[in-house]
């Protein structure tokens, strides 16, 4: 990567999306943060089983609200960033 | 601390599950099959035979990774189906099933590496799909990546694929990805897609609102091999999933886009055309609550005749039917089939068969019947009416709920019927460990499994179920039982041996003695068979009678002088009997040319005879040419049979004990050559078995040792499942078989009572039986599912099962439903359909339910369908249950009122209470999910009297109460995130003392001693000690990773083993230190951190899998302790201490080789699964230790010289500690 640095870290940063930097805001990184969480999420079977038994709802709806969730995770830009987002945050609680 | 993780049970839910033609065997009574991809990376092809349906694996494996899409590949111009698989390493591969000569293996094509490993939201994997044709691969992320790869074959026939074309978009999340069948024209693949990069820019919950999803055509230019964006349109906003049409010459090509409450059909060709239709939606069902389509299959019955089966998230399935002329779609109509249990994947086969792979619970193969072409009689909406009830396309819930006709589920099934079942225990939610029944050897493990209505609590007994037949009382207690068979190879006679006695029973349609036949029937039978002409020999103390073959006439041999035999063995040449002496004096029979059974030598053997066996004559031979005998002097001796030597010494053993009964078993190995096994039982319950060489007579060494229970053992040769097994009986019965799983001998316990005697039992009602007796009862028997590690008896259960507890020998089950309402609220609100519904085996719980069961027809409820689904988000249905474990079933039930959800329990006994044991059970009101609220939470105390639940009083606390435990005479509360110590008043809990331990919520809560140990939801596990003195709890150890904790167990006062919700499981133990320091300053450091003790990690995996219940427990009787646990997935597993340092260095030493050796089926290395989440540490994966036998013979030489051992002792070693533990 020491070869690269300069110009192609730019192209780098673009290619990996979540990358922060210097001026980075910690709603940008939040919202990058869910929307990995949720992806993550999505991809494995047992988490959405976890969380479907959790809330009583079927895989399909667990998954497809995931993405849906995707697309705007932690709400409006606030000025002063309070702790807690929309997201999947104790999600599983009832789970087992 | 080093510890083996044995997997016991894999994985039972199914996360994708595709039928096709895999191995294409139909010459083996293979008809459909299905390929399913299990969490915990396991990968298994089912066949259902040709005529019975009946489902049966053909192979099983492991792939090590998190598999998160599978689609069938058929190579251009095969006939085969082959699977792509993508998992999180970061590649595709491609696998096809090769039939061998011990069964299907799964062999990997191809492997493609593209991109980093993981479940990342922008790495490809997500999602794969082939083109029908087999000219390409496409496989996506959930943002942004979609790669597409060109498939083609070389010269030799063997598939090749292109380097990947990019297909990217980025700010676009994913939700379904389908090839479309375009036939010959370029390859177009379809991706539901929605666009961030509007909301992200302008940052508004408004530019949410308006965010629209589009449905895309991706397409494959094979002459420019580039991939261009083709076609987007806007679909439904809440569309989640695709289906694609048949196309070409076959269909008018297109997809079904499936959203909330419509479906609705689009192609490129109708680019500007609105075809929906609306689904009839269930009576009752909330106005404003829109019903997502969650799976749907297309069948293909043939050229242009084709329909998609689709199932919503309440389990109604419809039948869409597609109305074309002229490759134009017209419209689409939707008829009501049935309402199934609710699925992940549907699979319609060719024959007309329909696989459900359930989301939890069992999964079901149906038949469809011939009405499902026409579907007479059933609700129904087309895209016509749709059209004309909602204008202008506004396709809203409110407008599906107003025009949408309407139905009442039914449980039972109008359209298809049920061929078979795969059991299933998926979700396990908890667990219990014991010998709770109080007349068993061995502990059963109780798992709680499944949701809603489908849930149970399954009571697991290792080994293979015992079918009983039929139970009838002796006259006595027998000595012996054998069974003869007649002239067509079924049995005729059941001879049964008492003290001074024989019993002649005849075996015909029924089982009746008979007492004209020429057996002795004054004196006991030691030995009892068939012979070559036809008729039957009977050795009994003073001789041997040949009966012949008209079943009249008979030759006595009398012993001479005042010998008695006492031990005899016979087949249907050979007779061998041993007197009673001291010189262990044998004689040997043989059945002539002449049809006399002829007295050839006798021999001293100079030791006392315990038992003896000459085995059974081989297939094309005229004699068994060996006969083996125990003696006193704790040794076994194989003498030979042929007529050059007979009775000459050919090899001997020592064995541990004394012999008390031998069998000599040829069993069919998996090289397809016969091994033959000899098994000794002494009489101090041991088993021990070894190989004979079948022309020397020669015993291998290093015999395989088993303690089998405290009765001395006795050894039979029985069939089953076309196998020559050997049944063992000790305290209980054992089966020794050479399984089709692993290949190697196998010996399993039998879930039934302590057996006296058995035989082996075939008859034209009862084709592979055993007859065994039981004090003075007969037994008739059979045994099933010798291959499965546990046997099931299932307790129905009315919702989700939360949490259980042991109280007063019964086993309390809390269990709630979110969205769900109560039995009562059903009743009041919809007249009783709800509770109709749900009565499904609720063994005569509700007595108005099974009234109307009758008045039905006796109509059986063959479906459990949930709901009607409340109004309210915040409504439960929520019950507490008594069970007995003894009958395994329901004691008590008591149901919550509406809004109450029991989420917790835990048995309590105060000190004020006098010794009364109590029942506290965690209740919230009103919860909520996203974000997480609740009007009220308590904590109820229930008294327990006669098997009764009576509440006592109720107490409000602070937060949600997920664990309860009792600490030194009061009980411990985890509500929210506070721990708070409770005493019992006479109307509520008297709080003692409080402390905030984490900024979520308290998941568990153990102690011991004065220690407290608490698992929370984001602060990981913390060690708190009790300080009576000043009434507080004090913080004396913490850890430094913010896990996520899902369940834990206490291992000694200072060690914790505990799960998150990320598949990991880890051992934690407190410093030497923290012991000392019960006092620690709790205010924040200099970077907030608490100043404290920290956890030293012994112990890190990632076991794949969430898992729901860790248990400190042994699995059978005198067996080594072990942390058991079981994944929401339904997998269970044990981690078994490695105790000796020699063990540990083996363990070691082998993993390492094998994660050298043994190939990566998808590319996923080995140890960076376990270190998925953080490197694994101490802990052997005994998955991959499993993959040694599959291991080349080269392999394993080259490994075992690596290891300094022979290849036998390694096998010997894996063997020994899976035997420790079961």
């Amino acid at each position: 990567m020491s070869r690269n640095a300069g110009g192609n870290l730019a192209l780098l940063a673009s290619k990996h999306i979540g990358t922060g930097g210097a001026d980075t805001k910690s709603h940008t990184f939040l919202v990058n943060q869910h929307r990995d969480t949720l992806a993550s999420i999505v991809g494995r079977h047992d988490h959405v089983s976890y969380i479907a038994v959790g809330e009583g709802k079927s895989l399909g709806r667990v998954k497809a609200e995931a993405l849906e969730g995707m697309l705007f995770p932690c709400g409006e830009e606030v000025r002063e960033m309070e702790r807690g987002c929309g997201g999947l945050r104790g999600g599983g609680e009832g789970g087992g | 601390m080093d510890l083996y993780d044995i997997p016991l049970q894999s994985a039972s839910s199914v996360m994708m599950s595709k039928s096709g033609d895999y191995s294409r065997d139909y010459a083996k009574g293979i008809g459909a099959e299905f390929v399913f991809a299990k969490p915990g990376g396991v990968i298994e092809l089912f066949s259902s035979d040709a005529e019975t349906g009946a489902l049966k694996l053909l192979s099983s494996s492991k792939t090590f990774s998190t598999i998160r899409s599978i689609d069938n590949y058929r190579v251009q111009g095969s006939k085969r189906d082959q699977i792509v698989v993508a998992t999180d390493s970061g590649s595709i591969a491609l696998f096809r099933f090769e039939g061998k000569s011990e069964g299907y293996a799964m062999v990997q094509v191809q492997c493609e590496v593209f991109g980093k490993t993981g479940v990342r939201r922008v790495v490809p994997g997500q999602y794969v799909t082939a083109e029908p044709k087999g000219r390409a691969i496409m496989v996506a992320a959930v943002e942004k990546q979609k790669l597409v790869y060109v498939m083609n074959r070389d010269s030799a026939g063997r598939t090749t694929i292109s380097s990947p074309l990019e297909a990217h978009k980025s700010s676009t999340i994913t939700f379904d990805v389908k090839a479309v069948d375009v036939g010959f024209d370029n390859p177009v693949f379809a991706a539901l897609e929605l666009s961030y990069a509007d909301v992200d820019a302008d940052g508004t919950s408004e530019a949410a609102s308006k965010a629209t999803k589009q449905l895309t055509y991706y397409e494959l230019d094979l002459g420019l091999n580039h991939v261009t964006r083709r076609w987007t349109k806007t679909v439904a906003r809440k569309a989640s999933l695709l289906a694609a049409l048949p196309g070409g010459s076959d269909g008018p090509s297109g997809v079904l886009v499936c959203g909330e409450d419509y479906i609705s059909y689009h192609d490129e060709s109708q680019a500007d055309s609105d075809i929906s239709v609306l689904l009839p939606r269930r009576t009752h069902h909330p106005s404003d609550s829109p019903i997502m389509v969650t799976s749907v299959a297309v069948h293909k019955q043939k050229k242009n005749k084709f329909f998609a089966i689709c199932q919503t998230e309440l389990g109604d399935a419809y039948k869409i039917s597609i109305n074309f002329s002229d490759d134009k779609v017209t419209g689409l109509r939707a008829q009501l089939i049935d309402t199934l249990p609710l699925a992940v994947s549907l699979n319609v086969t060719k024959m007309g068969l329909l696989f459900l792979a359930a989301e939890f619970g069992d999964h079901i193969l149906y038949q469809l019947n011939p009405s499902i072409i026409d579907l007479p009689g059933s609700i129904e909406m087309d895209s016509v009416a749709t059209a004309k009830l909602i204008k202008k396309g506004d396709y809203s819930t409110a407008n599906a709920n107003t025009h949408a006709p309407t139905f009442t589920p039914s449980t039972t099934l109008s359209n298809m019927r049920i061929v078979d079942t795969i059991n299933s225990i998926a979700a396990t939610t908890g667990l219990l460990v014991g010998e709770y029944t109080g007349n068993e050897v061995s502990p059963q493990m109780y798992t709680l499994c499944g949701r809603g209505p489908r849930s149970s609590v399954r009571v697991l007994r290792h080994g293979a179920a015992i079918n009983q037949l039929a139970v009838s009382d002796l006259p006595g207690t027998p000595s012996a039982i054998f069974s003869v068979k007649g002239e067509d190879n079924d049995d005729k006679y059941i001879v049964v041996s008492f003290k001074d006695a024989t019993l002649v029973l005849s075996v015909g349609e029924s089982v009746e003695e008979v007492s004209d036949t020429a057996f002795v029937t004054d004196a006991p039978t030691i030995a009892c068979s068939k012979l070559a002409d036809g008729g039957m020999v009977q050795v009994h103390p003073n001789g041997v009678r040949h009966i012949k073959a008209d079943g009249k006439t008979f030759k006595d041999w009398q012993c001479p002088g005042l010998k008695k035999i006492e031990h005899a063995s016979c087949n249907t040449n050979q007779v061998l009997i041993a007197f009673e002496s001291q010189v262990g004096e044998i004689c040997y029979f043989e059945l002539d040319e002449a049809m006399n059974l002829t007295e050839k030598v006798t021999k001293d053997l100079d030791v006392e005879v315990t038992c003896l066996d000459i085995g059974v004559i081989p297939k094309g031979r005229n004699r068994s040419m060996f006969a083996v005998l125990g003696g006193v002097d704790d040794t076994v001796r194989v003498l030979s049979l042929s007529p050059q030597d007979y009775l000459s010494n050919r090899s001997s053993a020592v064995v541990q004990g004394r012999p008390s009964s031998i069998c000599v078993v040829d069993m069919a190995n998996e090289k397809g050559t016969v091994d033959k096994v000899l098994n000794v039982g002494t009489a101090n319950g041991i088993m021990q078995q070894t190989t004979i060489d079948s022309t020397t007579g020669a015993l291998a060494g290093n015999p395989n040792k088993r303690f089998l229970g405290a009765k001395k053992v006795e050894a039979t040769r029985v069939v089953v499942d076309g196998k020559i097994c050997s049944l063992l009986l000790s305290s209980r019965p054992w089966l020794s078989f050479v399984s089709n799983n692993t290949g190697s001998l196998t010996t399993t316990p039998l879930s039934y009572t302590t057996l006296d005697h058995v035989c082996g039992f075939s008859s034209e009602i009862v084709n592979e039986g055993i007859i065994a007796t039981a004090g003075s009862t007969l037994h008739i028997l059979t045994i099933e599912n010798i291959e499965s590690v546990f046997n099931e008896t299932v307790v129905p259960l009315r919702y989700t099962p939360r949490q259980t507890c042991l109280i007063s020998g019964k086993i309390a089950v809390v269990e709630a439903d979110a969205n769900d309402s109560s039995e009562d609220h059903k009743a009041a609100t919809y007249g009783g359909a709800g509770s109709k519904a749900k009565a499904v085996g609720e063994d005569g719980m509700d007595m108005d339910d099974s009234d109307n069961e009758e008045s039905d027809g006796g109509a059986e409820t063959i479906t459990t369908v949930r709901g009607p689904i409340p109004a309210s988000k915040s409504s439960w249905g929520s019950c507490l249950r008594l069970l007995d474990p003894k009958t395994a079933s329901t004691v008590d039930l008591l149901e919550l009122s509406d809004s109450e959800a029991a989420l917790s329990c835990c048995a309590v006994q105060f000190a004020s209470q006098l010794g009364e044991v109590l029942l506290a059970v965690g209740v919230s009101k009103k919860l909520e999910f996203r974000p997480v609220k609740a009007e009220e939470h308590f904590v109820n105390i229930y008294r327990v009297t006669n098997g009764r639940l009576s509440l006592l009083h109720s107490t409000k606390v602070g937060g949600v109460v997920l664990s309860m435990t009792q600490f030194q005479n009061k009980l411990l509360v985890g509500c929210g995130g506070m721990l708070r110590l409770y005493d019992v008043g006479k109307k509520q809990l008297l709080r003692k003392c409080e402390k905030v331990v984490s900024r979520t919520a308290v998941k568990c809560v153990a102690c011991a001693g004065d220690r407290i140990y608490v698992g929370s939801m984001s602060e990981s596990v913390q060690i708190l000690k009790f300080d009576p003195g000043r009434q507080v709890m004090n913080l004396v150890c913490e850890d430094a990773m913010p896990r996520s904790i899902v369940s834990m167990c206490v291992l000694d006062v200072d060690t914790v083993c505990a799960t998150d919700r990320f598949g990991n499981v880890f051992v934690l133990r407190s410093p030497k230190n923290a012991v000392e320091e019960s006092v620690v300053v709790d205010d924040a450091g200099l970077w907030g951190r608490k100043v404290g003790a920290q956890f030293e990690i012994l112990c890190q995996y990632h076991a794949g899998e969430i898992i729901t219940s860790v248990k400190k427990a042994s699995l059978v009787q005198g067996g080594a302790e072990a942390i058991v646990y079981v994944t929401i997935t339904g997998k269970i597993g044990a981690l078994l201490p490695l105790v000796t340092k020699d063990d540990v260095e083996f363990f070691n030493g082998l993993q390492n080789e094998l994660r050298k050796k043994a190939s990566r089926p998808v590319g996923r290395d080995f140890g960076k699964y376990r270190g998925t989440y953080f490197p694994a540490k101490k802990v052997v994966d005994g998955e991959l230790i499993s993959l040694w036998n599959t291991l080349s013979g080269d392999n394993q030489k080259e490994i075992a010289e690596e290891l300094d051992r022979s290849v036998a002792d390694i096998s010997k070693k894996i063997e020994s500690a899976a035997t420790k533990l079961l």
